[in-house]
């Protein structure tokens, strides 16, 4: 029951958040063969068109990811802060559930979500470049769509906590946006240049650019970073274990 | 009374944001960024490309949507509505007071880099132009006031506490990739100025002045959304 309530909740904001990713990718691979439709085929050209979709879905500055980045934001809204302000928590503390139920409902209605939403652009590329002509290597795709997915998932959890320790009228999602600024603000500090830095930004991590892992004339993944993502789950779990702590003690 | 209401409801994501603003004009001022690309830049290129064209542009930008969300029909939902009803006063009002106040914040934010950057930088002993500031504050609140607008405008036609938010995101974000193909500028780089009051790191943008036309455009576009939303808000049955 706790689930189909997490899923009635978060279902609007996950669908016009599918719909959105799906459409902004079809427009991505579309634009691409409505530019390059008059040019005659070149050896090269698959490779031009792996960089373009690399740089304009999966890199970052303005690109798709920040798009996801914020949208899986959205989806970490919600929880008892908010069910009080609309008068409906008590409704739901009088279930004979224990709080942290609440949470780990939401926490993995929202994980699924953030997992499921992380695989659209890859699988629209993958569907849609052989309507234009182009093909896109099937293990990049995924590959991108995984570390979407466990990056997605941490972001999601920071979401989460901000909407268990604010309350008001969009102070939640104001103070993850906000949140999220000082981070990738921090990231740019001189100070921590001299620390691995690369395993604590993310969105590197997301995108490849900068990493190890990524050969940036080929746009192309060598092999998927297991550590650091587990790393980052460990930590998106830390989060959302803080948000069941918060709610535990919090007085509804 | 509506106005002290309107300016509650509204206050803390408001103060977060300029926190926020501030926290980055003060970033840019106390440790500017000395070269981009191995190239080296000076104190105000540094501060542009900090504040208006990057991070607080980008900020400000996402982040004027939750200043234009709120409205009769959040109050539905969080069962206010009939008291804010109830008041002896009109609809008309009831609308027009929070999107007045909406962009007077809207203007304060706006104006908030333009009044700290000149002063910030003296305590480094560099200086930026008053001038200069005051210019991208008219783009910022010029061009913010759409989306602004915007996020009013499906916050009274949509009940969903976060349907207005992100359907003017998504509006935001399509606008970026459809607008230049239809001759508009991306209104979040429209607001960065470049080539209209600001001619480039380098010198090499032939700077116009500020894009009158444009804002003019876009406070018509402003104008009929926030009259649209009066007009639904009037016939809507609470």
């Amino acid at each position: 029951m706790l689930y189909v309530k997490s899923w009635y909740e978060s279902r609007i904001r996950f669908l016009l958040s599918l719909v959105f990713l799906c459409g902004i990718s079809s427009c991505v691979v579309f634009y691409f063969g409505y530019t390059h439709r008059h040019e005659g085929f070149q050896s090269s050209q698959s490779l031009v068109y792996a960089r373009y979709i690399w740089s304009v879905i999966f890199k970052g500055g303005n690109s798709v990811r920040e798009m996801f980045v914020l949208i899986v934001l959205f989806l970490g809204m919600g929880g008892l802060l908010r069910e009080r302000v609309h008068g409906s928590a008590a409704f739901s503390l009088a279930l004979p559930i224990p709080r942290w139920r609440f949470v780990v409902a939401r926490g993995l209605m929202g994980i699924l979500e953030v997992s499921a939403l992380s695989f659209v652009p890859a699988i629209t590329v993958l569907a849609l470049s052989g309507t234009i002509g182009q093909s896109f290597p099937l293990t990049q795709a995924i590959e991108f769509a995984i570390l979407w997915s466990a990056c997605g998932v941490a972001f999601f959890a920071a979401g989460f906590l901000c909407s268990a320790l604010v309350e008001g009228e969009y102070a939640s999602p104001v103070t993850a946006l906000i949140a999220l600024a000082i981070y990738s603000l921090a990231l740019n500090i001189s100070v921590f240049e001299q620390y691995p830095l690369s395993t604590l930004n993310i969105h590197s991590v997301m995108s490849g650019e900068g990493m190890p892992y990524f050969r940036p004339e080929a746009a192309q993944i060598t092999a998927l970073p297991w550590v650091t993502l587990i790393g980052i789950l460990g930590v998106a779990v830390g989060l959302l274990a803080l948000s069941a702590y918060v709610t535990q003690r919090q007085d509804f | 009374m509506l106005w002290i209401k309107a300016w509650r409801e509204t206050r803390t994501r408001f103060l977060l944001i300029a926190a926020i603003l501030a926290a980055i004009c003060a970033w840019a001022v106390f440790f500017p960024q000395t070269e981009i690309d191995g190239r080296h830049i000076d104190f105000r290129t540094t501060v542009y490309q900090f504040v208006y064209y990057g991070k607080a542009k980008g900020v400000f930008g996402i982040l004027v949507i939750f200043m234009g969300t709120g409205g009769l029909l959040r109050e539905r939902s969080l069962h206010t509505a009939a008291f804010t009803l109830s008041l002896p006063v009109s609809r008309l009002r009831l609308i027009a007071v929070p999107a007045a106040v909406g962009l007077a914040e809207l203007a304060a934010l706006a104006l908030l880099p333009a009044m700290l950057l000149p002063i910030l930088s003296i305590l480094v002993g560099q200086t930026y132009p008053l001038s200069e500031a005051l210019q991208f504050s008219i783009l910022w609140f010029g061009f913010g006031s759409a989306i602004f607008a915007v996020a009013f405008f499906f916050s009274v036609i949509a009940g969903g506490e976060f349907v207005a938010p992100v359907a003017t995101y998504l509006v935001l974000m399509v606008q970026g990739y459809v607008g230049p193909a239809i001759g508009t500028e991306f209104i979040l780089k429209a607001m960065s100025g470049i080539g209209t009051v600001y001619r480039g790191a380098s010198g090499n943008v032939a700077a116009t002045g500020l894009p009158w036309a444009s804002l003019a455009a876009y406070s018509a576009a402003v104008l009929i959304l926030l009259s649209v939303s009066g007009f639904v808000t009037q016939r809507r049955d609470f």
